[in-house]
C-alpha cells in the first residue's frame, strides 16, 4: 500500500482506480470459500481471507432432530441444551471461566438437521480457546447429576418457545410424520425420562467423522485439519434416517392464547433441487413481512388479506424451509380476531393462485438478493450459510453464483414453483385460539 | 519417617488399625462414617441412587445396634478387604473441582 511509486499523481490516480473497480467488484463477488473433504471423511469448509479479526469455527453433526427414535424425542435438544458440562479433564467451572477469560463466545444451534457447535473469538486467542471447544465436543461426559441440576433451564426454555416455533413444528409434524416431521423440542414427558445413557449413546452414535462438517470464517484450512485431528472422533457410520416424504395433514393444539397462529404449508424443494431459487423468490413475491417501519409489507399475501376486510391485527409471512431431500412451502399466519377463517381462506388463495407479474418478480428478486448480499457481509452470516449448504449438499457454492442463481429466475420459473406448491396436498397447523379454525377440506 | 510410612503402607498393619477403630463390628463402611461436611455432602447428592440406600441401611441399623449396646454376630462385621470406598472417585472429584474454583478466586480476584 504505501508504495512510493504510489505517490506519483498519475500511478496514484491509477491506483485508486483499480481499487474502486476492485471495491465494486467485491459488492458482487462474495469471499473465496476452500472445501475439502478429509481422508477421515470429515467435510471442511473455510473462508480464510474474510476482512477480519474475529476468528469462527463451527463443528457441525448430522444429528439433528430427524435421527431420533420415537423413544428418545427431543434428545437432540438435550444434547444441545447439555453443551458444556463436564467432560472427561475439564469441568464446567473451568470450561466457562477459560472461555469467558479468552473473552470467548461459545454456542451451540439444533435445527431438524444439525447439531453446530459454534466459537467465536479474536484471532490471537482463538488457538488457546480451541482446547476447550474442542475437549467440550468430543468428550462430553453428561454426568447425571449435572444433568439434574440442568433440569431447570431445560424447563425454563421450554417455557420460552415462541407459539410461532411451536406452530412451525407442528406443521412439519403434519407434513412428514416421522424423521423431518419430529418435534425439534424435547417434549414434556421426556425431560426427566432422558438421562446420562441416552445421552452418550445417541453421541457415541452419530458424532463421527462421517458427520462431522468443519467450517470457518477468518481462519484457515490448515487449522480446521488440526481441529479435526484433535478432535479425535470414531469413525462411524453416516447417520441414517428414513427419507423424507410429504404426506400433508391437519394438527391443531388449542392454547389460552388471544391470538392464532396458524401455518399452511405445501410440498416444496431440496436444497439441491435445480428450482431452488424460484421458490426462494416466489417467498418473497408472497412477503416476509415488512422491512419498511410500520408498513404492512409488499407482499402479495399482505395485500390479498387486507383487501379481504379484516379489522382486526395479523401478520404474515411466507416461509420455505430447503432440507436436504425435502422441503416445505407456505405461510406462518398471526391474527387476533374473533373470526380467522376469512384472513386464512384469503391467505390460502393466494398461495394456490398467487398473481405473480414481472414487477412483482422484479420487487422479489431484489430483496432476495438484499438479503444474500447482506448475509455475505457479516462473518457469522457467511458461516451460518456455508455451513448450511455443506450440511445440505455437501458443498459450498459461492455467493456470486448464489446472486446470478437468483437473477436467472424468470416470471415462468416462479408461476411453475407457484403451480407445484398449489397442486400438492396442503398441510395446516393450528397453535393458540384455534377454535374458529376451518379444516383443510373447508379451504 | 521411612518407618511410619512402611507400617502406614503394611497391609497386616492396616487392617490391624481397621479392625481396633470398630465400626466394621456395627456392619459400617469406611465411608459411612465420614465427618459430612459440604464436599461429603455434594459426594453422596452424586452417589447413585441405590448406593446412597445402601448406606442409609447400615447407619440405620447401627444406630439400631448401638442403641441396643450390641454388636452383629462376628461372621457379619465388615471385614477390611470388602471394604468398598465406595465414595471416593466421587468425593476426589469434588474436592478437585472446589480446589480449582479456589485457585481462581485465588490468582484471578
Amino acid at each position: 500500500m504505501s508504495m512510493s511509486t504510489l505517490k506519483t499523481p498519475v500511478m496514484n490516480s491509477i491506483a485508486k482506480r483499480c481499487y474502486a473497480n476492485k471495491a465494486a467488484a467485491l459488492s458482487i463477488k462474495g469471499p473465496q470459500v476452500q472445501t475439502k473433504k478429509l481422508p477421515n471423511n470429515s467435510l471442511v469448509v473455510a473462508v480464510p481471507d474474510y476482512p477480519t479479526n474475529i476468528g469462527r469455527v463451527s463443528v457441525t453433526f448430522l444429528a439433528g432432530s430427524r435421527y431420533e427414535d420415537p423413544e428418545n424425542a427431543g434428545i437432540s435438544h438435550l444434547v444441545r441444551s447439555s453443551a458444556g458440562l463436564s467432560t472427561e479433564s475439564s469441568s464446567t467451572f473451568s470450561i466457562i471461566r477459560n472461555l469467558g477469560h479468552l473473552g470467548t463466545n461459545y454456542y451451540v444451534t439444533s435445527d431438524r438437521e444439525t447439531i453446530t457447535y459454534t466459537i467465536e473469538a479474536h484471532k490471537e486467542n482463538l488457538v488457546s480457546s480451541l482446547k476447550y471447544y474442542i475437549e467440550s465436543i468430543s468428550n462430553q461426559t453428561f454426568k447425571p447429576w449435572e444433568l439434574s441440576d440442568n433440569l431447570k433451564r431445560v424447563e425454563y426454555d421450554l417455557l420460552t418457545v415462541s407459539p410461532e416455533l411451536r406452530v412451525l413444528d407442528l406443521a412439519h409434524k403434519a407434513a412428514y410424520r416421522n424423521a423431518l416431521g419430529n418435534t425439534v423440542f424435547l417434549p414434556k414427558y421426556n425431560v426427566k425420562k432422558l438421562g446420562s445413557e441416552h445421552l452418550l449413546y445417541y453421541v457415541k452414535k452419530n458424532f463421527n467423522n462421517q458427520n462431522a462438517i468443519i467450517s470457518s470464517v477468518g481462519v484457515d484450512l490448515d487449522t480446521l485439519v488440526h481441529v479435526s485431528e484433535d478432535l479425535n472422533l470414531p469413525n462411524g457410520d453416516a447417520s441414517c434416517s428414513p427419507k423424507s416424504k410429504y404426506f400433508g395433514g391437519d394438527l391443531r393444539k388449542s392454547k389460552a392464547l388471544d391470538v392464532t397462529y396458524l401455518a399452511v404449508v405445501g410440498e416444496g424443494v431440496s436444497y439441491k433441487d435445480s428450482q431452488s431459487a424460484s421458490y426462494a423468490v416466489l417467498q418473497y413475491l408472497l412477503g416476509k413481512g415488512s422491512s419498511v417501519k410500520w408498513g404492512v409489507g409488499q407482499g402479495v399475501l399482505e395485500q390479498n388479506i387486507l383487501k379481504s376486510n379484516c379489522s382486526d391485527n395479523f401478520a404474515v409471512s411466507a416461509v420455505n424451509y430447503n432440507y436436504s431431500d425435502s422441503g416445505l412451502f407456505g405461510f406462518l399466519l398471526a391474527y387476533n380476531g374473533k373470526d380467522v377463517s376469512n384472513v386464512l381462506k384469503a391467505a390460502v388463495q393466494s398461495l394456490r393462485s398467487p398473481t405473480v407479474t414481472e414487477t412483482e418478480v422484479c420487487r422479489a428478486k431484489k430483496q432476495l438478493i438484499f438479503s444474500l448480499v447482506s448475509a455475505s457481509e457479516s462473518s457469522a452470516g457467511v458461516l451460518e450459510n456455508i455451513t448450511y449448504q455443506a450440511t445440505t449438499t455437501g458443498q459450498v457454492i459461492p455467493f456470486e453464483k448464489l446472486i446470478a442463481a437468483v437473477e436467472a429466475v424468470t416470471i415462468e420459473d416462479v408461476k411453475k414453483a407457484a403451480s407445484k406448491v398449489a397442486g400438492s396436498k396442503l398441510s395446516l397447523a393450528g397453535y393458540g385460539n384455534v377454535a374458529t379454525t376451518p379444516y383443510l377440506d373447508n379451504l | 519417617m521411612p518407618i511410619m510410612k512402611a507400617l502406614a503402607s503394611n497391609v497386616a498393619v492396616r487392617r490391624w488399625a481397621y479392625n481396633l477403630s470398630g465400626f466394621n463390628k456395627f456392619g459400617l463402611h469406611h465411608d459411612d462414617v465420614l465427618q459430612e461436611n459440604d464436599d461429603v455432602k455434594e459426594a453422596l447428592r452424586r452417589l447413585p441412587a441405590h448406593k446412597v440406600d445402601e448406606r442409609s441401611f447400615r447407619i440405620i441399623r447401627a444406630m439400631q445396634l448401638s442403641l441396643q449396646k450390641i454388636e452383629l454376630p462376628k461372621e457379619q462385621w465388615t471385614k477390611f478387604e470388602e471394604d468398598d470406598r465406595y465414595l471416593k472417585p466421587y468425593l476426589e472429584e469434588v474436592i478437585k473441582e472446589r480446589e480449582e474454583k479456589e485457585y481462581w478466586e485465588k490468582n484471578y480476584y
